[in-house]
């Protein structure tokens, strides 16, 4: 009898749930990460971060999904997980260590942090508290409108505003929206604001309106919906809402907003990336990339990857309030590559495919860039 | 403090019970053609980066004879030390699973499955070439 072969180069896992027969899609790819058209064995390439203390004062590495989170900036390296945000930093040849949070002990943060990291001004929000150095008052704040010490937000916060969901930094502009809770209306939790160039300072309170560069702008939709996250791009800011997303392109001093109608997500974590890239889980689980149109300032290119199959089981059963089983998506500079978990499984996504691996990751902390920024 | 200022990314993060282990399984396999197959043998194009000392590469094949059925499985076949497994299946569809575990390090590049159509039915031009009675076979 006659004999054949079929020769198979692995492709990472299979895209959509109907089955792609006799391709190289797999239906399982657990431990590897896809390297062209070859699979390597692979776990992450992540050194445990160590238990550290400073002093009298240790910091708690214990993942709680989906803290503790990391981040990166001049101003240190800063550790956020439900009841402390500390501040490690590298002064006159030694470590410090100061937990910014530590007014508002006894009060757990639920929501995850976003953070805004603009030279030596790092704002720190979840959908609980806010958390900044108030230059005016020349004091770290927390203001969470609500707790006794935290109803008062110093000079460049009004007290009748909510504090953001989310935070980012956008050439030297913050850019904040959302709100944990809907308000009267018109809503805040569909509301966008963007401070000052430069200034943690806002429209509608200390900002100067002279210089016309701050503003807000209502998403328009239900006071019922929440924008969840906003992260800059190369050419403007996205806005990622529960059942729509907008894209925030500069027009002179103000801004112009562009809808992307397909993207709506679970959580504020459920994008990870740089500048140049999003990656996006959507409320179903479709992976979204989201990019700069290189030739259109206020566009942006949406590309649909699908993986709803293997994917919604990470965004079914999340719980934003109490940030159980919430998907969160670690982007990995130094390996191009993305970490998408929700606490118990864990997928890896680079260009060349999604595979599975054993590395629940809440946050990671390249070293190699803390040195060239310290 | 025992932070090093070094070339590390640190991560915060835990683990899965099933680290350690390379596992793999195919999309759907009917070769393109309607009748039963027989899988005899597959061929794993791997390499391992570091010493492997008891590196253990297995495959496995899902099988079934209904497209309405769900798969069932073999057993798990040792590879030789070439890479080569020969499980014997014959069905309509397969799914072909690898696993490799104790690795510190590898890559695996290809998956090559030698099957014979030995079902005639489906044949319409010579039968003769299919059903192999003129020695065609290898």
């Amino acid at each position: 009898m006659r004999g054949n072969t079929l020769r198979l180069k692995p492709k990472g896992l299979s895209p959509v749930s109907y089955g792609l027969r006799n391709s190289g899609y797999l239906t399982v790819a657990s431990n590897v990460r896809m390297q062209g058209e070859v699979c390597e064995y692979y776990q992450g390439d992540l050194t445990a971060f160590p238990a550290l203390s400073v002093g009298a004062t240790t910091i708690n590495m214990t993942v709680d999904w989906p803290y503790p989170q990391i981040f990166q900036h001049d101003s240190g390296i800063w550790i956020a997980n439900r009841n402390h945000l500390y501040q490690l930093s590298y002064v006159s040849a030694a470590w410090t260590l100061d937990d910014r949070l530590s007014s508002y002990s006894g009060h757990d943060v639920s929501w995850p942090w976003t953070f805004a990291g603009p030279p030596m001004n790092p704002v720190f929000a979840s959908g609980n508290v806010l958390v900044w150095y108030d230059r005016t008052d020349t004091a770290w704040k927390v203001y969470d409108k609500a707790t006794t010490g935290h109803t008062t937000p110093g000079s460049n916060w009004s007290s009748s505003w909510y504090p953001p969901v989310s935070i980012c930094n956008f050439r030297g502009q913050y850019v904040a929206c959302g709100s944990a809770i809907a308000t009267t209306a018109p809503s805040q939790s569909r509301l966008v604001r963007w401070s000052e160039i430069g200034r943690f300072a806002w429209f509608g309170h200390t900002a100067q309106e002279r210089f016309r560069d701050s503003g807000e702008w209502y998403a328009p939709v239900d006071d019922n919906e929440i924008l969840l996250r906003c992260e800059a791009l190369r050419s403007g800011v996205m806005i990622y809402g529960t059942f729509g997303s907008y894209f925030l392109y500069p027009v002179e001093e103000s801004f112009g907003f562009r809808e992307v109608p397909e993207i709506g997500i679970s959580n504020p974590l459920a994008i990870g990336g740089n500048l140049d890239q999003h990656l996006v889980v959507d409320r179903t689980g479709g992976l979204w990339i989201i990019e700069p149109d290189p030739r259109s300032r206020d566009k942006v290119i949406v590309k649909n990857l699908r993986y709803e199959g293997t994917l919604y089981s990470l965004v079914d059963g999340s719980n934003i309030s109490t940030g159980a089983g919430l998907v969160s998506v670690v982007w990995n500079e130094r390996e191009k590559e993305w970490y998408i978990s929700d606490g118990t499984t864990s997928y890896l996504y680079n260009a060349d495919g999604l595979t599975k691996i054993s590395k629940v990751v809440t946050g990671i902390l390249d070293m190699k860039e803390v040195v060239l920024t310290r | 403090m025992t932070v090093a200022l070094g070339d590390y990314v640190y991560g915060s993060f835990s683990e899965t019970s099933d680290k350690g282990t390379l596992l793999l399984t195919t999309e759907v396999l009917d070769f393109g053609l309607a009748g039963f197959k027989s899988i005899e043998s597959v061929a794993l194009s791997f390499s391992a980066t570091t010493a492997v000392t008891s590196a253990l590469a297995e495959v496995l094949i899902y099988w079934r004879n209904d497209r309405k059925s769900s798969f069932r499985a073999t057993s798990w076949f040792r590879t030789d030390p070439l890479g080569m497994a020969f499980p014997m299946v014959t069905a309509l569809e397969f799914k072909v699973s690898v696993r490799l575990t104790d690795l510190s390090a590898g890559y695996l590049d290809s998956l090559t499955t030698f099957f014979k159509a030995g079902d005639g039915r489906f044949g319409r031009s010579d039968f003769r070439l299919i059903v192999g009675e003129q020695g065609e076979s290898d």
